[in-house]
């Protein structure tokens, strides 16, 4: 009934540092954000678009895009750019009501030209393969054998868990480092925080 | 077609060395990278050649051990030949005329620093055989980091404490702001009588708070 979202503030080209506080997460609504990757123009590009286009829907009809209605909107953003790629790795994470009134959360994981789907966990960019096996073990309990100890995953464990996946791809990538910006989304809204990471 | 190759692991690096009253210092940063990944986050990237004469290498990690390795051997049956203590320049020479035979396919950036019977030396050889004597320098992709340190604070006639605190510096500025070099900084300082190799000098980046759960 919550998702929680992680990526770091590091901008680079190359091997120089441009910006140790670049902030790739940002909030779409009220219960959403988008996280984005890849070449920054286009992610500063995408998101306002994005956000003026949210704007532009609940003027027409009164009521805030939810989660799955951003996420269908992204996807068709970026296949409209089909033939000139708008280079923005994206996720998109948030809660939503079902049709019993639970409150879910979700992710959506995209590439550049806006095939997306919906999983418990996703990680993308230049450390997302780092990051990516780490998660599958820990929320989704893959590639573990059947005597070993499955923690289920509680609010605790999973903001203690995005912390250690960016400090071990911090660890292993050059481009990943600086701060690590970590979002929590629920039915109340969206609350940041921030962790220092390794700055070599 | 067929298998595309990883890059080769190279020491992304930051090396740096110069010349004070008593001696030489040099030092380097651990990081080895494949392309955008870290390879090994402690390697020693300071070689022994002699007592007397150390090397700090960038490039291709291979070809750096091997080179090192090569001089090192070379230069002990040599000084056993001679029966003197070596000298950096032999060192530098063997080390230019194996390059450059290489034109440049050898991929190794060495800057050695000793202190033998003609005094102490810096010197800097390039992967295409390019030879330079000086009294400080710095190589690798961090170099311009470093050597912006470098030039700001070097003097002559340097006292220890201050050459120590200066080559560290440069080291920690190539660190933190270029993204080849990374991890802990590695010091050399040679002296004639004396060499003190201090492994993990200073730690200039740590990991910071670990998951609490």
């Amino acid at each position: 009934n919550a998702e929680y979202m992680g990526g770091h503030t590091r901008l680079s080209e190359g091997y120089s540092i441009l910006s140790r506080d670049v902030e790739r997460i940002q909030s779409i609504g009220k219960n959403c954000v988008i996280g984005q990757a890849g070449f920054h123009g286009d992610n500063q590009f995408l998101y306002k678009v994005l956000q003026t286009r949210a704007k532009i829907f609940e003027f027409d009809h009164g009521q805030a895009l939810d989660c799955h209605s951003t996420a269908s909107l992204l996807s068709n953003l970026l296949y409209s750019r089909r033939f000139f790629p708008i280079l923005s790795y994206c996720l998109v994470a948030g809660v939503e009501q079902d049709s019993q009134g639970q409150w879910k959360g979700r992710v959506y994981g995209y590439d550049v030209v806006g095939s997306f789907e919906s999983r418990p966990c996703e990680a993308t960019g230049e450390a997302g393969t780092l990051m990516l096996p780490l998660l599958d073990n820990q929320v989704e309990f893959k590639n573990l054998g059947p005597n070993a100890e499955r923690v289920p995953l509680t609010r605790e464990r999973a903001v203690g868990l995005i912390q250690d996946v960016l400090q071990a791809a911090t660890e292993r990538d050059i481009m990943t480092g600086d701060f690590g910006q970590i979002v929590l989304i629920d039915k109340d809204g969206v609350q940041q925080r921030r962790i220092p990471l390794r700055r070599d | 077609m067929g298998l595309k190759h990883k890059p080769n692991v190279k020491t992304g690096t930051t090396i740096a060395g110069l010349i004070y009253k008593d001696g030489v210092v040099i030092g380097a940063d651990t990081r080895a990278t494949g392309g955008s990944i870290v390879q090994v986050k402690d390697c020693d990237k300071v070689h022994y050649i002699a007592d007397n004469i150390y090397a700090c290498g960038a490039g291709t990690a291979a070809d750096l051990h091997q080179v090192a390795n090569m001089i090192s051997a070379q230069i002990r049956l040599h000084s056993l030949n001679t029966g003197r203590k070596p000298k950096v320049a032999t060192a530098a020479t063997m080390a230019r005329r194996h390059l450059f035979k290489y034109q440049g396919y050898i991929s190794a950036y060495l800057i050695f620093g000793g202190c033998d019977d003609d005094g102490s030396h810096i010197v800097c050889v390039d992967a295409n055989g390019f030879t330079r004597v000086e009294k400080f320098t710095s190589q690798g992709s961090g170099s311009l980091a470093a050597l912006s340190v470098l030039s700001t604070r070097f003097k002559l006639n340097l006292e220890r404490e201050e050459a120590m605190n200066i080559v560290t510096d440069s080291i920690a500025a190539g660190i933190l702001n270029d993204m080849g070099s990374g991890g802990i900084v590695n010091l050399c300082v040679i002296t004639r009588d004396k060499t003190q190799y201090l492994k993990h000098h200073r730690v200039v980046s740590s990991k910071g708070v670990m998951g609490d759960y």
